[in-house]
């Protein structure tokens, strides 16, 4: 058993991951419904294994007492996160599910590294024996839950357009408030303490930035209008500064440079905002002394007199990262306690260096396969508020991703920043779940509102063709009046329960043709469908 | 015209817009949009989502394989590090591995519990180390390949079953049992260091320095050599981390950069040393004991190991910057060819760029501030005695698992070309005539050179210079010899098997204390009596 926990578990670990990702990307090129829906199952049943398997080494070696309480959690995340996978379907049928799959993959991961840091270890170390996992844990299933709750919202998301400028001052207030009351913690991380849990304002205030922007740009790009939206992004990134939140800083920027440029559509922006960021960069590294810090540390970590200070952390990171390997030593063999602040700003080393570079890579891979779906996403949208928010969590996700593993890795300077979804922070998985909800609020919001287009179409036109749009009358089994998406027993296309097979779960008619959707129904359209006045040359000469 | 591959797949995340009609939604649907063509939201943004996506995938690359490459490239060094302690977590599953010599003799092994046993004791000492505290020689150099089992997966369950450690890799070593035997025997009480290596392929046979300690017991005596103020410094491993005055064995670098401007000077050379002593500007400098050499060519000044001459080379004869590339090309002033902790070679010459006479005239017969390694002698000698190439000194032959299958081979290496071939053999030349008598067709008489001991060896040749290197004001002078050997049957122009270095601290003079202790090991070797 002891070999199996420590040569065999880590390449089962790194299998399934593999697996996972590979059918995550499976699920990006491929478009058969049928298919997908097989992909989707089988990813929750690699999930439950790698929950299993993982947690089943740690508390191998962990043993006693704390191993029956390792088990119990472990059973509860299967529990719950495969509750939420299937409750997440039915609730919303149109839900973007290979999203939400990775989701959960990655929670998993970051559960799995959190126990273990947590669980098995130096009973001196400050984690060891605390209840972090089950913190994270709650926050996680509250951050789901968020995410189940948020589409019912979607009615009035569209009034939130106008809301940019209160968003704007909401943040800001927000962030001076920390910057004014609070007292610095680590030179970086500044929050709000409320009732036990402490919360990093700046991870919300994100979303009320990214919602800020969108609004503000999604109408006719003005002049003026960029030149505030200018102002009010630079005192975001001020405050931060000032805060020394320097990740934070970057990410805000970053996101507003590239919503900017997606708005006005201008090249010069990208390439003048990121000209202007370096100058900004070199200019904050003359002024503050913790930039020329940073920097120093990053160039070269291991040097004497810095190692044993203010590079220890990084040095540390680093040699988690040589120790792993291509395969990882096995969780539980590494030693990712004495990295500082690891299960926050240095998960993905510990990753590495347990579960291997392989794993490591996977992870990024999947990260990756996210950040795409957001952007495919945002790219079907031709309302621009929908488009420039999707587009902006898409950006700011995969930002925050970069500089904490890049920091982590050497490859640019630390700013300490969290991996989102899986390293430990209440505030982090909480603010990145609600952001991602938005998301797939705004994809079933513009799924529901196509089809009902659809549907008003096809009635307008009903008269002038045979047979109608949809064919065999059965289909519409309720009557004609005006389809209401969701409607239990409603005669949608989408039907709710029962209507439709290929959404449908339960109860799907045998006698229905299989192919009866979306995806054929334009076969049957007839050939001089009108095209909005555009000719058939330009319909596709786009795709 | 409607193709199904252009409608949406709902679940798939790609929603390629299926139709005009799905773009007429947006217009009817969505409101806002005032001033924006809804047509073109689509199609302009398309173009700027792409670059985003191309861009992150891109910087993720970049970093991917950055770290990915950092992490593989230095998973030893990372290992090694002082402030890493990850070999403390190996040492709870893993058993360290043994360390052998290239015949298989176990030169340090663990029991069960992981405590270290070295059969040899303090023979072996520096070259192999210990293993605690931090550790030394091989010991540490190789500690990652000790510390890891790479047995296969059944052997590990059969461990587990018999609730064993699972042993770590073996690390076979190029050292020769007999050889190390043979210097440490040789050296004797002597203060200071010997090393033998292969000159064709750079592998150590033997590395001895003195004073030794008893790895066994290295645990108890710690405390002791922490405050140890005798100056006897026993861990020191003196091959490598010893620095002395080369003394006239530096006369070989001053022949290399002679012979290297001038060829011919082998023939041409000549110096009178009338009165054992030369004068320059001012300055003058004397032979070994005033001894006075007379007229004598270039081969003779080298036999004679004559100071005079030498001065006269480096300060008239030689270009300056010349001389100082050759001193980089020898290795002065840089790391080594060597992969364990070893001191870097000071050369007065480079240090200062306008050097004065006098120091220029100590430069030449290797006293001053010029220092060197045996380490770093034995390199050079193996240059000459290699027709100017250096193989790169090594030490470790191969590493295997605990069922012995191979992990990893080490084979030789050219570490760097110190000299042309030509060169290499006229001071092959000169170093043949430290060795023996010769007959002087001139004088009538006979030209013995400083370690003539060797005239007359029946089962090898010779080659070397002796040096006698004074330092400070005490009338103590460290005794030197570096040379090789070629087997008996060979001849004089023989492949050399072996390279050695003898340095003896406080020894007196070269020919008398270090040149026994050369030739007691070749004799022996090579079985000469």
């Amino acid at each position: 058993m002891n070999a199996y926990a420590i040569s065999l578990s880590k390449y089962v670990n790194t299998g399934i991951l593999v697996l996972f990702t590979l059918l995550s990307y499976l699920g990006f090129a491929a478009h058969g419904r049928r298919f997908l829906r097989v992909v989707e199952i089988v990813q929750r049943v690699l999930l439950a294994a790698f929950l299993v398997n993982a947690n089943l080494t740690v508390a191998w070696f962990v043993g006693g007492a704390l191993s029956r309480r390792l088990v119990l959690l472990c059973a509860m995340e299967v529990l719950f996160l495969l509750s939420f996978m299937v409750l997440y379907r039915i609730v919303h049928e149109m839900a973007n599910m290979m999203l939400f799959n990775n989701i959960c993959m990655l929670l998993s991961i970051g559960f799995v590294m959190i126990t273990r840091i947590c669980y098995y270890g130096n009973p001196e170390d400050s984690l060891y024996s605390t209840n972090v996992p089950i913190k994270q844990f709650v926050m996680a299933s509250a951050g789901l839950l968020l995410m189940l709750v948020i589409p019912f919202f979607r009615k009035i998301f569209d009034s939130m357009r106008h809301l940019g400028l209160v968003f704007g001052l909401l943040g800001i207030a927000a962030l001076a408030g920390v910057l004014v009351l609070s007292v610095a913690v680590n030179g970086a991380n500044i929050t709000y303490t409320i009732a036990g849990f402490t919360f990093q304002p700046s991870e919300f205030v994100k979303i009320l930035f990214i919602l800020m922007l969108a609004g503000m740009l999604s109408g006719e790009v003005t002049p003026a209008k960029a030149v505030f939206v200018t102002a009010l992004s630079i005192v975001h990134v001020g405050i931060l500064v000032l805060s020394r939140d320097l990740g934070g800083a970057l990410i805000f920027f970053v996101v507003y440079l590239m919503m900017l440029f997606l708005a006005t559509a201008r090249w010069r922006v990208v390439f003048g905002g990121l000209l202007l960021g370096a100058l900004g960069s070199v200019l904050c590294y003359l002024l503050f002394s913790h930039v020329q810090v940073r920097v120093l540390i990053w160039r070269d970590p291991l040097a004497d007199g810095i190692i044993d200070g203010l590079g220890y952390q990084i040095a540390q990171s680093l040699f988690a990262l040589g120790y792993g390997g291509l395969w990882g030593a096995g969780l539980t063999q590494g030693s990712p306690g004495s990295i500082p602040l690891v299960e926050s700003d240095f998960i993905f080393s510990a990753i590495v260096e347990e579960m291997g570079l392989v794993f490591g890579i996977c992870l990024l891979l999947l990260c990756i396969n996210s950040f795409l779906r957001i952007l495919v996403l945002s790219a079907g949208y031709s309302n621009r508020f929908f488009q420039l928010f999707t587009y902006g969590a898409a950006v700011c996700y995969i930002f925050q991703t970069f500089l904490t593993v890049g920091g982590e890795t050497k490859f640019i300077p630390l700013t300490g920043v969290t991996l989102p979804l899986v390293s430990y922070g209440g505030s982090s998985v909480l603010s990145t779940l609600i952001m991602l909800g938005i998301v797939e609020m705004i994809f079933i919001l513009h799924d529901e509102r196509t089809v009902r287009f659809m549907e008003r179409y096809e009635m307008e036109h009903a008269g002038n063709d045979s047979g109608g749009f949809y064919g065999a009358p059965p289909m519409n089994g309720g009557g004609g009046q005006t389809p209401v998406y969701g409607g239990s027993g409603g005669p949608s296309v989408y039907g709710g329960t029962g209507a439709l097979p290929a959404y449908g779960g339960t109860g799907t008619p045998e006698n229905m043709p299989q192919e009866y959707d979306r995806e054929s129904y334009g076969d049957m359209m007839p050939e001089d469908f009108p095209v909005n006045g555009i000719s058939e040359e330009g319909i596709f000469d786009d795709y | 015209m409607w193709r199904k591959k252009q409608n949406a797949p709902d679940e798939s995340g790609i929603r390629i817009p299926d139709a005009a009609g799905v773009r007429k939604a947006a217009d009817m649907d969505n409101p806002g949009n005032e001033g924006v063509h809804v047509e073109s939201v689509r199609k302009k943004a398309r173009h700027q989502i792409v670059f985003t996506a191309v861009l992150f995938v891109a910087l993720f690359i970049g970093m991917t394989v950055y770290f990915c490459h950092y992490a593989i490239e230095n998973r030893r060094m990372l290992f090694d590090n002082d402030y890493n302690s990850r070999d403390l977590l190996l040492e709870e599953h893993n058993r360290r591995g043994r360390i052998l010599a290239s015949e298989g003799e176990i030169l340090a092994e663990s029991d069960e519990d992981n405590r270290r046993s070295y059969p040899y004791g303090n023979e072996f000492c520096h070259v192999v180390g210990y293993s605690i505290l931090g550790g030394s020689g091989i010991e540490e150099y190789m500690k990652y390949e000790l510390l890891h089992s790479d047995i296969p997966f059944a052997s590990k369950l059969e461990c587990d079953r018999n609730e064993e450690l699972y042993p770590g890799n073996d690390v076979y070593t190029t050292l020769d049992v007999q050889m190390q035997g043979y210097a440490y025997e040789a050296l004797g009480d002597n203060r200071g260091a010997v090393i033998v290596t292969e000159p064709s392929t750079g592998r150590i046979l033997a590395m001895v320095s003195k004073p030794d300690y008893d790895p066994n017991a290295i645990a108890g005596m710690w405390e002791y050599f922490r405050n140890d103020e005798s100056g006897q410094a026993p861990l020191v491993n003196r091959v490598t981390q010893g620095l002395y005055p080369p003394g006239s064995t530096f006369k070989i670098v001053d022949a290399v950069e002679l012979l290297q401007e001038d060829p011919s000077a082998i023939y041409t050379f000549s110096y009178n040393c009338e009165d054992g002593i030369y004068e320059n500007s001012g300055e003058s400098i004397h032979c070994f004991d005033y001894e006075h050499h007379y007229q004598q060519n270039l081969e003779q000044a080298f036999a004679n190991s004559c100071n005079s001459a030498f001065a006269s080379i480096v300060t008239e004869e030689l270009d300056q910057d010349r001389f100082r590339r050759t001193l980089r090309r020898l290795l002065f002033e840089g790391p080594l060819p060597y992969d364990l902790p070893h001191s870097v070679s000071r050369s007065q010459l480079l240090e200062d760029t306008d050097i004065s006479t006098h120091n220029l005239m100590q430069v030449a017969i290797g006293q001053g501030t010029t220092e060197v390694s045996p380490l770093h002698m034995n390199m050079i000698t193996m240059a000459v005695a290699n027709g100017g190439v250096l193989m790169r000194p090594y030490l470790i032959e191969k590493v295997c698992t605990a069922e012995d299958v191979s992990m990893q081979e080490y084979a030789p290496r050219q570490a760097a070309s110190l000299m042309d071939g030509e060169t290499a053999s006229l001071v092959r030349r000169l170093m043949r005539g430290v060795t023996r008598v010769t007959y002087d067709s001139e004088t009538g008489g006979s030209v013995w050179g400083t370690a003539s001991e060797f005239e007359g060896t029946q089962t090898y040749t010779a080659f070397g210079k002796t040096g006698t290197a004074e330092f400070g004001d005490d009338e103590d002078s460290h005794a030197w010899f570096t040379g090789f050997a070629v087997p008996g049957e060979e001849g004089e122009d023989g492949t050399p098997e072996i390279c050695i270095t003898v340095l003896i601290e406080n020894g007196g003079v070269g020919a008398d204390k270090a040149v026994p202790v050369a030739k007691n090991i070749l004799d022996r070797w090579f079985g000469e009596w």
